[in-house]
């Protein structure tokens, strides 16, 4: 390396042994900021929890209808032991990653042969600002028609609410590829196809992951809405029947568990997008 | 015989506003070994010359001849280097440099070996591995610069490689460039705004006019014996050249 060269990122900074009292200061203030917000959201639960379980016994809130937290433990309980909270559960969960699954794959390939076909992707514009107003909860008696009362309509609707939104946001992710790095590869004497491969495609992973971290959300929303119009089970339907049985603890447990999984499953997504950026020092 | 010979070329681009003729009815022989430089006022036509001998843009009429062969796309003898260095930020500095050899089928263990050797040869052996965001500004150009290298071409075409780089690592830059391509007896066609690494760099400066490009004046830069770009600065012959071409220029601030 030559010393006429801009100092690399790391050569800013000092060695962590040879760390000053003002800065070790500096650090303490920033660890104690982070341990202050996350001891204020554990007691902001606590505090929520404890008053929804409080309201409930001395009467200040109607348990009839806002149902109470020990009672949604219990019942969270008598389902896992009974078998069925894993039948549930099991099922709108597989139907969730199975939209999801479908509608990335299917978002990829359609953005793929749009941006192979400039004409047809003109072609299809109009018609997917179209697809992507309409609300797509209107769909699902067309689906119920076309598929029948079962998890395949269910799957769909995961699918129909989540595809539009990855074709257009990876058709987007597609044409800002920078075309100087096009005109690059195309000196090499490149193909359409290795232009793809080598530069469009890995350039776009950014915008996929984006896209993946909606869809997985949107997954949920198709799944549940398809549960509540058409499926025998999955927590949509527990939430549903619940509701028109009245029975607000089940209700509640099964938001709660919905909550649980569906977090986990944007964290999943997001610990896989931390490491696949990590290594390339970014 | 020259290495490039551009005939009575022109070029028209066509745009929704209407069309502007880019280059036109320009002749230009490099020949074999030599160092051109190109300058002329911002938006001359210039980049659209690089293309031409690339092979990334057809002439509406004239004729491109490279190595006696006329231009009908890109083609192996050409290696063209940008402004930017444009790596990929997804791949390893080696891969990165292994790219042009990927895309023609070339990655042999052999051709990986031999790029290794360059990244080594040009101060970049601790960094064979990394990724370019772990590159100061000097090194991925540098970087750029062992990737167009890789692919052994007879004529480099150097597209501004050195202004997005700060003034230090510019001059060292280009002083190793120019070292590499003398040792190596490569012929090169450098596309600049700035009239003295045109200068002290270049065997020829051709002088472009306002778009559309034609040649306004040549000039054989006789600074011999050949010594580095930072040492050709230091000629008494040096400001003659760099005030004529100033002028010729007729930059209007």
């Amino acid at each position: 390396m030559s010393r006429f060269d801009r100092p690399s990122p790391q050569d800013g900074r000092m060695a962590a042994s040879a760390v000053s009292p003002a800065h070790r200061a500096y650090l303490r203030r920033r660890r104690r900021q982070a341990a202050a917000v996350t001891a204020t959201q554990v007691v902001l639960l606590v505090a929520l929890v404890a008053a929804w379980e409080l309201g409930a016994r001395s009467g200040w809130l109607n348990p009839f209808i806002v149902s109470q937290p020990s009672k949604v433990w219990q019942e969270i309980a008598r389902m896992a032991t009974g078998g069925e909270l894993w039948v549930h559960l099991g099922a709108t969960v597989s139907r969730t990653l199975l939209g999801f699954g479908a509608a990335t794959v299917l978002g990829l390939l359609v953005a793929s042969v749009m941006w192979w076909f400039p004409f047809w992707a003109r072609v299809f514009d109009p018609y997917l600002v179209v697809l992507n107003s309409v609300p797509k909860v209107s769909l699902g008696p067309v689906f119920i028609v076309w598929l029948g009362t079962n998890a395949q309509a269910v799957v769909a609707m995961a699918i129909a609410v989540a595809v539009v939104v990855t074709i257009v946001m990876l058709h987007t992710a597609f044409r800002e590829t920078d075309p100087d790095k096009v005109r690059l590869l195309r000196s090499f004497g490149a193909t359409r196809w290795q232009v793809f491969a080598k530069v469009v495609l890995p350039g776009a992973v950014p915008a996929l992951v984006a896209a993946v971290k909606v869809n997985i959300g949107l997954a949920w929303v198709g799944t549940i809405m398809g549960e509540f119009l058409v499926s025998g089970t999955g927590l949509g339907y527990l939430i549903i029947y619940g509701g028109q049985v009245f029975n607000m603890t089940l209700v509640m447990s099964s938001i709660v568990l919905l909550l649980a999984v569906s977090t986990a499953t944007y964290c999943l997504v997001d610990w896989a997008e931390r490491r696949l950026f990590r290594r390339r020092g970014l | 015989m020259p290495v490039v010979e551009l005939r009575r070329v022109t070029v028209t681009y066509h745009t929704q506003s209407g069309e502007a003729r880019a280059v036109q009815d320009l002749s230009l022989d490099v020949e074999e070994g030599e160092f051109v430089s190109l300058v002329g006022p911002s938006g001359c036509g210039k980049t659209t010359l690089l293309s031409l001998i690339a092979g990334l843009v057809r002439p509406d009429e004239g004729e491109v001849v490279v190595g006696g062969v006329p231009v009908r796309g890109p083609n192996r003898l050409v290696g063209y280097m940008m402004q930017h260095d444009h790596l990929l930020g997804w791949r390893t500095v080696l891969d990165n440099c292994l790219l042009g050899l990927e895309v023609q089928g070339r990655r042999t263990p052999a051709n990986v070996e031999r790029v290794r050797g360059l990244l080594a040869a040009y101060g970049l052996a601790e960094f064979v591995d990394r990724f370019p965001a772990h590159l100061s500004g000097g090194m991925r150009q540098r970087a750029a610069l062992v990737r167009t290298l890789a692919l052994d071409p007879q004529v480099l075409l150097l597209d501004e490689p050195f202004s997005a780089l700060d003034y230090q690592t510019r001059l060292q830059l280009e002083q190793e460039v120019s070292q590499i391509l003398r040792e190596q007896r490569r012929t090169a066609i450098l596309v600049t705004h700035d009239i003295a690494e045109a200068v002290s760099m270049a065997d020829r400066v051709v002088v472009l006019t306002r778009r559309p490009a034609r040649i306004k004046r040549e000039y054989a830069i006789e600074l011999s014996p050949r010594r580095s770009p930072v040492e050709v600065r230091e000629l008494p012959g040096f400001s003659r050249y760099f005030r004529d071409i100033w002028r010729d220029l007729d930059v209007q601030i």
